[in-house]
């Protein structure tokens, strides 16, 4: 983690270290040891006048590469929740996704994740995913895939990088079997006796989120692999409080196993801080994070979404695929 | 605490409907093809957001499931606070609504577990934790090691006798000596700093559930019929040593002491409850059409004032009496309706 981000660090690290405007309330400055530290942004209006620099200077910090690692031919494939989604759909408009292959939708958990990523590298399933899937007239059925699996081994083996993101720690699960639904249970099989919600554990995602990045190493070692927690809240829990707080919890337990992850150092394993940029900047702002274009609450608002998207853009293309990128997409 | 749908039924009943009904009225999800009996789903329209309906959000679609099913406070018992942000906002509203325990000093901001069960074990059984470095800075700014006011048996007597804890809880990140296993109260003093010595580190889940744990059962020991209360301080990290941006360090760190809590919420004690200010700051605040700190003096660490007054009008709703609400209440200069004086500073978003 140098180069820009070691900059950043000095500059901020130096402004920390000078205490130059150190009052009797100043924490870690001459009485509290504080070299070295990286502190909140002090004032609101770096969070209102320019949120572009805000993620750039006070939220990227540590978590990007020394230098941009991808060039305009460089396909990414994006699974997972939103960011997903948006990463996408952004590339795809950019003219960059020329190799497409169909990411089932919404694979939320990490279980669903490690099933889908293990049957394309593997052909075996984990062996804990049900993988019931919406079809996009609203029926469920048991996810086919529309490709040989082989296309999806090539894919991940040829690709640039490849970007994960999750979404919820609540799942269903099979009491039988331990088998983890991807989405809900559909309703005409649900069974009372066998099929219960829960809370994951961070021990587990931890666990899932290491095998799915190993499998990823697995077939292309040279990618770097970028993992993203999703800003979005869950749609309902089943947990008997308020679903603001299960969503709490739920993305806390996600967030640490991710920290847990990133402790261990591999290379070319990034966590891009999205869910900070929506959450964190969010309740800073002063406007909805969530919902200012079409008043949906679980709707990440479009300028954040272009916030995040640019600044992803940014830190993982080279300067010329860049300029090409904002060319397209503007 | 509810786990259950069933549970959970019952809770919810009792404080609002947010799940359910919305569910069996209107609402399409899972669009009747998931299994949803019983889920508890997540607000939908932006309007519950906007200033006016702060309050009802709060009480309709944030508290259930924590609150107590029936008030347990009257304005007589008094409410010991510890730790950081959420205890010192009590303290001043139950001071100013002249009700708060008047005659003891607890150090303010003791943001990590280990310190909150250092400082409580020593009252309880005047025994130190032995992992507890105590620190502390005067007002002048002085650092120094702190030396109780009280004699520890005043502390005692007087958590005995309080009618409720409230404990908050701020941050996951310690300084620590690695020859004794020490965690500092606060931060390491400059003059006494040594970096072959002291290390900054994240504490684990685990470790800080252990301490919550540790310090309910202090709790039940000393006033096994006071209602304990533990709270996650919305204040974000002032800084962080961990080399990564201070506000995703932040995130991490309120993470590890959400899910402790949550951890702890599941045992399922009698007399225990979760408030989620947290929630309401940063989950709700993301929503707002105004910044959910700094609103009042554009400190970026300062929690709103409104919702501060909101979290503690409902706090207060949830825990006492009707009598001593309205008491309370007008105590504090809050109007009978519970609508707070500041809510002209929010304005609605859409009459910008």
């Amino acid at each position: 983690m140098i180069g820009r981000v070691g900059r950043l660090t000095r500059r901020i690290r130096g402004r920390a270290a000078q205490g130059s405007r150190s009052t009797r309330r100043s924490w870690g400055r001459e009485r509290w040891h504080g070299d070295g530290a990286v502190l909140y942004p002090d004032r609101r209006e770096q969070f209102e006048d320019d949120l572009g620099r805000l993620i750039r200077e006070h939220v990227l910090l540590g978590h990007v590469p020394s230098h941009p690692l991808l060039r305009v031919d460089d396909s990414v494939i994006a699974i997972g929740s939103c960011f997903a989604g948006e990463l996408r759909t952004y590339l795809r408009r950019a003219g960059l996704e020329s190799k497409r292959i169909f990411v089932p939708e919404g694979l939320n958990n990490t279980y669903a994740l490690l099933d889908f990523l293990s049957w394309c590298v593997t052909g075996s399933t984990s062996g804990t995913g049900f993988r019931y899937d919406r079809d996009k007239d609203g029926r469920i059925r048991q996810w086919l895939p529309t490709e040989a699996r082989e296309r999806y081994a090539e894919r991940l083996a040829e690709a640039g990088a490849l970007v994960c993101t999750i979404g919820v720690a609540e799942v269903w699960e099979d009491r039988e079997t331990g088998g983890v639904f991807w989405h809900g249970v559909p309703e005409q099989i649900y069974d009372a006796d066998r099929h219960a919600s829960r809370l994951t554990t961070v021990e587990e995602n931890a666990r899932n989120i290491r095998r799915i990045v190993e499998l990823v190493r697995g077939v292309n070692p040279k990618a770097p692999v970028v993992l993203t927690l999703s800003p979005v809240p869950l749609k309902g829990t089943f947990r008997g409080i308020s679903s603001l707080s299960a969503d709490c919890v739920s993305k806390s337990v996600l967030r640490v196993a991710l920290d847990q992850v990133m402790g261990d150092g591999r290379e070319g394993v990034y966590y891009w801080p999205s869910f900070e940029i929506v959450k964190w900047a969010g309740a800073h702002v002063s406007w909805p994070a969530y919902g200012l274009d079409d008043g949906k609450s679980r709707h990440v608002t479009r300028r954040h979404v272009a916030e995040i998207v640019d600044a992803f853009v940014e830190t993982f293309f080279v300067p010329e695929a860049l300029a090409t990128i904002r060319a397209h997409s503007a | 605490m509810a786990t259950t749908p069933e549970h959970g039924e019952e809770t919810i009943g009792a404080l609002g409907i947010a799940g359910r009904s919305r569910y069996e009225q209107k609402n399409a999800w899972p669009r009747k093809r998931w299994h949803a009996l019983g889920a508890t789903l997540f607000p939908r329209e932006m309007e519950l957001f906007e200033a006016d309906s702060l309050q009802r959000l709060i009480k309709e679609w944030v508290i259930p499931g924590w609150a107590p099913r029936e008030p347990l406070l009257g304005v007589d018992d008094s409410v010991y606070t510890l730790g950081s942000c959420f205890a010192r906002e009590l303290l001043r509203y139950l001071t100013k609504a002249g009700v708060s325990s008047k005659r003891l000093w607890i150090p303010s901001g003791l943001n990590n577990s280990f310190a909150i069960l250092d400082f409580f074990s020593w009252c309880a059984t005047g025994e130190e934790t032995g992992r507890g470095f105590r620190y502390d800075r005067l007002e002048s700014g002085e650092i120094t090691e702190w030396k109780p006011e009280a004699e520890r048996r005043v502390y005692e007597e007087e958590f005995a006798k309080a009618g409720a804890f409230v404990f908050t809880f701020g941050l996951a990140e310690v300084w620590e000596d690695k020859e004794t296993g020490g965690v500092f109260w606060r931060g390491v003093p400059e003059e006494i700093f040594d970096k072959d010595r002291h290390v900054f580190r994240l504490t684990s889940v685990d470790e800080n559930a252990a301490n919550i744990r540790r310090i309910v059962e202090l709790c039940a020991m000393l006033n096994p019929k006071a209602p304990v209360v533990l709270t996650l301080s919305p204040v974000p990290l002032m800084a962080t040593f961990r080399n990564v941006s201070c506000m995703t360090a932040d995130c991490v760190s309120k993470s590890v002491l959400r899910v402790a809590l949550d951890q702890v919420m599941g045992d399922g004690r009698e007399g225990v409850y979760y408030w989620p200010s947290y929630e309401i700051v940063r989950w709700a605040g993301a929503h707002l059409p105004w910044p959910a700190y700094g609103l009042h003096n554009r400190k970026p660490r300062d929690v709103s004032q409104r919702i501060v007054a909101e979290i503690i009008d409902a706090f207060v709703e949830a825990y006492y009496t009707p009598d001593a609400v309205a008491q309370l209440r007008a105590n504090s200069g809050r109007r009978r309706n519970g609508r707070s004086r500041l809510g002209a500073l929010a304005r609605p978003f859409r009459n910008r």
